[in-house]
């Protein structure tokens, strides 16, 4: 089961609720932004990897679901709508300050191997090793076409399904299911001496 | 991952003052757009010589791409506008599809008829399709700009396609009622008159629809 899975049954009560918000139950609300607002921050906190920026989008989404509750069609699924406006904010947002576009890989890379060592130092070997994996994977998975990228971290790390990833990038399940498990590919690849490691069991 | 304490509190003011409508049966939300589309096509129809100025082809051959054309515009409209159980809407392969599928299938079908009845392919005379293009145009104006707004800032993903999709499901219904109109079943006629005005909408669809039907951030 993937990290970020969703309960079904949580899943069909927030789905409820939109429904209930979109028929002007204005009290369905609250309860709403607690299921979907965290879900949506650490999507968005993925994108932007600043906190301000994914907090704003956090907040401006849920205003366009509100303003838009009327095209919430009844019987629909509440998170790829949500995370679909979510991610159509980011892409927005980032064209209309291109210069305050994402750091480079590079440039992230020296930064992020340049605030590694000094906390590493305190920290036990197998929550060290399992940062610097973690660290690894981003970095890969920086490195991906964007399509790709998001694909995986829509299925694996936000627990949608390969058919709620389609809704939220606008395409077919085919096509997720295609870019998913070119990434998986591309991850094995660049992380093959680690699996070999973990195959290979604890030294 | 915590959210913030007090982000709750700024999200639920901010809705608070935002008027937002509700959800309306999909029969008050599309109520406007038939009656009015319709309006406007008779009155062009009726204007430019209805019926009569149609004749000349074979019944079954009238009756056929008239059945024709309206299978098509039912199906590309169902395509185009609904969006089955999603909140978000069809794929973008599938309105591509539907928007360009829409013509190619309407020219193949007159050409399918001009093969069964090849007398009627004949009527040409010099008549490039000017009068249909304007008409087709100007009937198909009304659905796109009626289906387009009722979608109003709906659409996070493609708006773009979908407004090319409704232009083409659009376009198919004035060329239900051109159909009609219109004797003349030259190829080339049809292509320019009857085809081209659904190129033209699609495109025209493309655009606005990412401006009309598009998400955007507000103002806060």
């Amino acid at each position: 089961m993937s990290r970020g899975a969703i309960d079904a049954g949580a899943r069909a009560g927030a789905n409820a609720l939109m429904d209930r918000y979109a028929a002007g139950d204005d009290s369905a609300f609250s309860e709403l932004y607690d299921y979907v607002a965290p879900r949506l921050y650490a999507f968005l906190l993925r994108q932007t990897r600043d906190q301000a920026r994914a907090e704003d989008l956090v907040q401006q989404t849920l205003l366009q679901m509100h303003c838009a509750r009327r095209h919430f069609a009844p019987g629909a699924e509440v998170i790829p709508w949500a995370f679909a406006i979510a991610r159509r904010l980011f892409i927005d947002g980032i064209r209309k300050r291109k210069h305050e576009v994402l750091m480079s890989n590079e440039e992230e890379e020296m930064t992020r191997a340049s605030s590694i060592p000094p906390t590493s130092i305190d920290l036990p070997d197998a929550l060290f090793a399992s940062k610097q994996l973690a660290g690894r994977i981003q970095r890969e998975l920086e490195r991906m076409p964007e399509a790709q990228r998001i694909a995986f971290e829509l299925v694996r790390q936000d627990g949608l399904s390969m058919a709620e990833a389609a809704e939220v990038l606008g395409t077919t399940v085919a096509a997720v299911k295609l870019r998913a498990h070119r990434s998986y590919e591309a991850l094995r690849l660049a992380l093959g001496d680690v699996i070999g490691e973990a195959r290979g069991g604890p030294a | 991952m915590n959210l913030p304490s007090d982000l709750k509190a700024k999200v639920l003011a901010s809705v608070q003052a935002t008027p937002a409508p509700t959800r309306a049966p999909w029969w008050k939300v599309v109520l406007w757009i038939v009656p009015l589309s319709i309006a406007v096509a008779f009155s062009l129809f009726t204007a430019m010589g209805g019926m009569q100025h149609g004749e000349g082809r074979p019944t079954w051959m009238l009756v056929g791409t008239f059945l024709g054309w309206l299978i098509v515009a039912i199906l590309a409209t169902w395509g185009a506008f609904g969006r089955g159980r999603s909140a978000v809407g069809r794929a973008r392969r599938v309105l591509a599809v539907i928007a360009l599928a829409t013509p190619a299938l309407l020219f193949a079908s007159t050409l399918v008829w001009n093969a069964i009845y090849p007398e009627a392919a004949g009527w040409w005379e010099g008549r490039l399709g000017l009068k249909c293009l304007g008409l087709s145009l100007a009937m198909a104006v009304w659905p796109l700009v009626g289906m387009m707004l009722v979608r109003k800032a709906s659409n996070p993903v493609h708006p773009g396609i979908t407004g090319a999709a409704l232009g083409a499901a659009s376009g198919a219904w004035a060329g239900v009622v051109v159909d009609l109109w219109c004797p003349v079943s030259h190829p080339a006629h049809i292509a320019l008159g009857h085809i081209l005005p659904i190129l033209i909408l699609a495109v025209a669809g493309l655009v606005i629809g990412r401006r009309v039907m598009g998400m955007r951030a507000r103002e806060q």
